[in-house]
């Protein structure tokens, strides 16, 4: 991944505990950072303690290309964030930060349905830049679910506020606080639902809640977006997001015929735990892209940190990648050999 | 100059990741063959350094056959032989002389920038698609592929099944004047000379990914060929080449060592 120096031209104070930066990058990479509203940043900080003497971070952005001449981040802090507490309390305008150009594939689809957002939190960020490139193309009917703990927390109140008033007939946005209705639930989310496109962005808790309400509401999961909102603060690497359950200690694996029960330690995948016990089944990129490490499930589940190579069709099968998986229940059976 | 082989086939693909064709005489310029991977579909699905649509995801893009409509103007670069004598670099055709034409699965012909092609393979893949088109080869790695006869037959050997050489999508088949695989792994760090004028290195093995498990008749997939590969070849087959000196190649060109 290539990283660019980005000029911060602007700190903004959100809430207590989340300032937006606005970003800038040199004439020489400004081709780079061509975007489409709803996808992320990726930062590379330096940091002594790291592994590598940087971290990496991604952070959505909250303006819209059709609206901003400059990018925009939003960042909250959370507990015990290196990089996010760091963003808060020590960016200032005229810093020079190194990113990456946007990624990510939580953006708008083309066509004229109406658009259902569910955001919590610091998900409001790419549903916000959304709206607003949304609004800047026409007339879609939009409804906005935005959940958060209490009114301190609400990130962009005042600029929802605004778009809501100046776009009446089409946007509407539902304030949902824990603080005065409790935790979200699916009876609180379904009357959101309905013939739209569905767009997801928060906590895991939130985003649990809100897939399981729109598969019991019976929305096609191709109408169904969704950004899983990760902090990635404490992981050494920025494609680390999934953890297995504590009760997962090990799994099975048919290798050349033969089956290996073999110990699972945290935060392993699939592959580091079979090389720890001294099996070599094929791999080779440990990157989730080459598709030598393609397995198939006989049993249990798993969840993948990265997938740019197994197609839909491999997906149906049961074919996962060693090198991305990581167990999510105790009955994990792999067969290396198909 | 000693003789090493001769040139089997010659293959481009003039959409990344979809079938290749064979040519009977093609120029290699720096970037690779003339008319290889000068199309491929981008999607915002895919990573920044690699923005492809592919057959990785979607098998049967292998299935997909594309032909340049002006099939003859983009195997060589006009005026040629006068390039050749002042030493320069031949200007190739204008962008139209590569327009392509793609024939579907399903057998219908549709041109490769019309609108109806990418809404076509819309449901294929979750973000965006987009055409990208270069007259400098999207290639992944290196300008040139090569891969050996000898090669093939060894692993469909070893691993006691019918392999056809189409999976592994190399520029140059090779087929060696000695018996055994991988010795294009030998070469490696070797300049070679092919046909009349043709000079290239050998850089590096070809690192192999899900590519090669799609046959590319059926899109029917078999993983355990990489992962063969993976384990008992360290994941290469194949090797990668840069161009030295530009140059027309065609089926049957011998092959030499140059040192």
């Amino acid at each position: 991944m290539k990283f660019y120096p980005l000029t911060v031209l602007d700190v903004i104070d959100e809430t207590d505990s989340a300032r937006s930066f606005v970003l800038e990058p040199q004439a020489d990479s400004a081709e780079h950072f061509h975007y489409k509203a709803g996808q992320f940043l990726t930062f590379r900080v330096p940091w002594n303690d790291a592994e590598d003497g940087f971290l990496d971070r991604c952070y959505s952005l909250s303006s819209a290309p059709e609206t901003s001449e400059h990018m925009k981040v939003t960042v909250k802090r959370e507990q015990g964030g290196r990089v996010s507490n760091w963003f808060n309390d020590t960016v200032k305008a005229g810093d020079v930060i190194d990113v990456a150009a946007p990624s990510g594939r939580f953006v708008l689809k083309g066509n004229d349905k109406p658009l259902a957002l569910f955001a919590a939190g610091s998900g409001i960020t790419p549903v916000l830049s959304i709206i607003k490139s949304t609004l800047a193309g026409g007339a879609k009917s939009i409804r906005l679910f935005y959940a958060n703990r209490d009114k301190e927390n609400v990130i962009f109140h005042q600029e929802l506020d605004a778009l809501c008033n100046q776009h009446s007939d089409i946007l509407r946005c539902h304030h949902h606080l824990d603080s005065d209705s409790g935790f979200v639930n699916p009876d609180i989310i379904k009357p959101q639902c309905g013939d739209a496109e569905h767009y997801v962005c928060g906590p895991g808790p939130f985003m649990d809640i809100v897939e399981d309400a729109l598969a019991d509401f019976g929305v096609k999961d191709s109408e169904i977006h969704i950004e899983r909102f990760t902090t990635l603060e404490d992981a050494s690497s920025s494609d680390v997001k999934t953890k297995a359950p504590s009760d997962v200690t090990g799994f099975r694996a048919t290798l050349d015929f033969d089956d290996h029960d073999v110990v699972y330690e945290p935060d392993q995948t699939l592959l580091e735990s079979m090389l720890s016990a001294g099996l070599d089944p094929a791999h080779s990129c440990k990157n989730g892209k080459c598709g030598s490490c393609m397995v198939l499930m006989k049993d249990g589940e798993v969840e993948m940190h990265s997938n740019k190579v197994l197609s839909k069709r491999d997906l149906e099968k049961g074919y996962v990648l060693l090198c991305q998986s990581v167990p999510m229940s105790k009955n994990v059976w792999v067969d290396c050999d198909e | 100059m000693k003789r090493i082989g001769k040139l089997e086939s010659v293959w481009r693909y003039p959409v990344k990741s979809m079938r290749g064709e064979e040519v009977e005489e093609i120029y290699a310029a720096y970037t690779g063959l003339m008319g290889d991977r000068v199309y491929a579909v981008s999607s915002t699905d895919a990573i920044p350094e690699f923005p492809w649509h592919t057959n990785r995801e979607h098998e049967e893009f292998v299935l997909y056959t594309p032909r340049f409509k002006n099939h003859q103007d983009t195997l060589l670069p006009p005026a040629l032989e006068a390039t050749y004598e002042e030493a320069l670099n031949p200007p190739y055709p204008l962008d139209d002389r590569f327009a392509v034409e793609i024939v579907t699965p399903e057998g219908k012909t549709i041109d490769v920038d019309s609108p109806a092609f990418l809404e076509g393979l819309k449901d294929k893949s979750e973000g965006d698609l987009s055409l990208y088109y270069t007259q400098k080869n999207t290639v992944d790695c290196r300008p040139l592929s090569l891969f050996s006869l000898q090669t093939v037959k060894q692993l469909a050997s070893e691993m006691n099944m019918e392999l056809d050489k189409r999976r592994f999508r190399a520029n140059f088949y090779a087929d060696w004047d000695t018996e055994g695989g991988f010795y294009e792994d030998t070469l490696i760090n070797r300049r070679l000379k092919i046909g009349e004028r043709l000079e290239v290195m050998i850089i590096e093995p070809d690192p192999r990914c899900k590519s090669i498990t799609i046959d590319p008749d059926t899109a029917e997939t078999s993983p355990k060929i990489l992962k063969y590969i993976s384990r008992k070849h360290d994941n290469n087959a194949g090797v990668f080449a840069a161009v030295l000196k530009e140059g027309a190649v065609k089926t049957g060109d011998e092959i030499c060592l140059l040192d």
